[in-house]
């Protein structure tokens, strides 16, 4: 077999015992790696209807055919499992230069099951996996627990550590799983799993294990052309210039940069925020492992009130969630907000999003204790107490659904399926909505990515015929990515002949472009079913009504119900689902 | 006919502008940029008068123009 090991590391926390499962070619031939085995696995293991921090949900940790190859943008590793944040379908990706340390222990999947009593941490070898007991570890901030880790193995030449922060210790339902210092798996709260299962962290000794490919002359060759081809392109060089903010302001021209809580679209203090400022402070591009993208930007803070920091960061969507959002002008006070979450161990866009709540909340009185737009200290102190379930942050360390009932703010609250979106408004970019809307894991911006198409001037915001089908198209490339596990930012790269060579060339499978598109329906199918399996059903594909009831003030733009309503149909007969988005076959 | 024509946002280090243009009756969105001459992969987005319009919209006197650069997303 090529592409793959054919191998999974069973760890089971209960009894602190491992061993090895050999997973059949064919389950590789039908779903690929990554999201595809590791939603099947998550089906086949988890039963219906678990408990999402019951020792009876499993997480897992997947890799996929390009995973430490020559391949580019085959850094991240893909985390799934049930989520305690949505109650349904969890995936989750983080990139940097763990994931090669990840495939030279020779697995695919790392499976955790159970619960111990006491916490521990998990160290895997090519041979296996240990569990060790981690009370000296327990109560620890991230960035801590990795060094401590890296230390006690042989430092970060030789390996690598996922770990979760004191949110996930906590169960805090958007607690993250981290890596490499500031990267992520953020959403959807896998960190609680790991929390619940007192596993404080997964630390991987890099071995002698080599991944397999049929061609390795042809992936060397693709590389290169890949490398000459794109590295001097615009799109490569705006990444490397100015990372994710790069969006910044081009999204508050359109008037769709979420402001005050998605009150407004617009926010006067976006160039005080955005990539140009980064630069002109001195952000230096970084980048993962096989990356010539280096879309990271590292910051470090010399003087002011941030002295000393140094963050991997804030990105795109931080910036909305924890700056234009909040109201935060101050790209230094965002980056330390960003790294208060990342220490604690939180999901930056949720964590914005419910202090963002809080805020609107205290406008009208509805919050147990007053909160300004715009206090950078409250917002600190919020973190902190959500990470150590506190105060008010209690309250909100609950979720989005859950705070909104407290605090009588059912109608204000903004999440689909309790995950908050990211910094796209979709009363402008209507494709946006339906994805929104539509994916499995809540308002997520990066199961389709369909924004790429309306901000490229391809397709009109507005236009809502024909929109499903162009989504679909980036949904089911980027299934496709999620694989093998690829990275986001090649997806105007690799397009479907370049994913279908990189089949051919890594796993030796012959396969044509339909048989890809193939595969990724049978994985799309397969996540939905699961959903469906959890209780899913078409009203959890919608959207707040804010959105169709309150315009933004700067356009007046909203997305109406039947443009939701038309967008939404057509995805489902588009994707062979039923009237109520049940598949067929 | 005068057109204001905005380029609100730079990613090339270069300072956003505003100038009014004269243009004759009659002119396209589409032809506007022909004329503007932008390096080749600038080009994202266009509004007219703040909203999101299609590159074959005739222009009116007055109108405000909006280039947006191309950018790739987070």
């Amino acid at each position: 077999m090529y592409g793959f090991f054919g191998r999974m590391l069973v760890a089971d926390a209960t009894s602190r015992t491992c061993c090895m499962e050999e997973i059949p070619e064919g389950l590789y031939r039908k779903y690929l790696g990554g999201k595809g085995v590791g939603t099947y696995l998550l089906m086949e293991r988890s039963p219906a209807g678990v408990d999402p921090l019951s020792p009876e949900n499993p997480i897992i940790f997947s890799l996929g055919p390009i995973s430490d190859t020559k391949i580019w943008g085959g850094c991240r590793f893909g985390v799934h499992t049930k989520s305690p944040q949505t109650g349904f379908y969890a995936e989750s990706y983080s990139g940097g230069k763990l994931a090669e340390k990840m495939s030279r222990t020779g697995f695919d999947f790392f499976m955790i099951t159970g619960a111990s009593e006491t916490p521990v941490y998990l160290e895997v070898t090519e041979e296996g996996g240990k569990f060790h007991d981690a009370d000296h570890l327990w109560g620890l901030e991230t960035y801590a627990t990795e060094d401590a880790l890296m230390e006690a193995h042989g430092g970060k030449t030789r390996c690598g550590a996922a770990v979760i922060g004191q949110a996930g210790e906590n169960l805090v339902p958007f607690s993250i799983i981290a890596n490499d210092y500031w990267r992520c798996a953020g959403r959807t709260g896998t960190g609680a799993v790991m929390g619940s299962k007192k596993v404080k962290g997964i630390v991987f000794i890099s071995g002698q294990a080599s991944r397999p490919t049929a061609d390795p002359e042809a992936v060397e060759e693709f590389a290169k052309k890949t490398l000459v081809e794109t590295r001097d392109l615009p799109a490569t060089q705006n990444y490397k210039r100015y990372g994710t903010p790069q969006m910044v302001s081009v999204m508050n021209e359109l008037g769709t940069l979420p402001s005050r809580y998605w009150h407004n679209g617009k926010f006067s203090g976006h160039d005080q925020i955005n990539g140009q400022t980064m630069a002109a402070l001195g952000a230096r591009p970084k980048a993962c492992a096989r990356c010539y993208i280096a879309c990271g930007k590292l910051m470090k803070f010399e003087d002011g009130p941030y002295a000393g920091l140094t963050i991997e960061g804030p990105e795109f969507e931080t910036i909305m969630s924890l700056g234009s959002l909040l109201m935060i002008d101050s790209i230094g006070a965002i980056a330390h907000l960003n790294d208060l979450c990342d220490r604690l161990g939180m999901d930056t866009i949720t964590a914005g999003n419910l202090i963002g709540m809080a805020m609107d909340g205290a406008t009208r009185g509805l919050t147990p204790e007053p909160i300004a737009f715009g206090d950078i200290e409250a917002a600190e102190k919020i973190l902190r107490q959500m990470a150590a379930r506190t105060g008010m942050g209690a309250t909100l360390a609950k979720g989005s659904r859950a705070a909104a009932t407290e605090w009588a703010m059912e109608a204000d609250a903004i999440h689909v399926k309790n995950l908050e979106p990211a910094a796209y408004d979709p009363r402008v970019l209507k494709g946006m909505g339906l994805a929104y809307a539509t994916s499995p894991r809540g308002a997520c911006h990066m199961r389709a990515t369909i924004y790429k198409s309306e901000v490229s001037g391809k397709m009109a915001p507005d236009q809502i015929e024909g929109k499903a089908v162009e989504m679909i198209d980036y949904e089911d490339r980027l299934i496709i990515h999620d694989t093998f596990v690829l990275c986001r930012f090649y997806r105007d790269i690799y397009l479907w002949p370049e994913l279908t060579k990189i089949i051919q060339i890594t796993t030796g499978f012959d396969v044509n472009e339909s048989d890809v598109r193939e595969i990724s329906h049978r994985v799309a199918d397969l996540v939905r079913s699961f959903n469906l399996r959890e209780g899913l059903i078409k009203a959890d594909d919608w959207l707040p009504d804010r959105f169709f009831d309150e315009p933004l003030p700067e356009t007046g733009a909203v997305i109406t119900r039947a443009d939701l309503e038309k967008m939404r149909s057509d995805y489902y007969r588009e994707r062979g689902w039923d009237e109520d988005g049940i598949p067929r076959s | 006919m005068q057109i204001t024509i905005r380029f609100p946002v730079s990613l090339d280090g270069t300072l956003p502008t505003e100038k009014v243009h004269d243009y004759p009756s009659g002119i396209r969105v589409s032809q506007v940029i022909e004329q503007l001459e932008l390096p080749s992969g600038y080009f994202g987005m266009v509004l007219l008068n703040g909203r999101h319009t299609d590159t074959e919209q005739v222009l009116s006197d007055g109108d405000v123009l909006s280039l947006l650069p191309m950018v790739d997303g987070g």
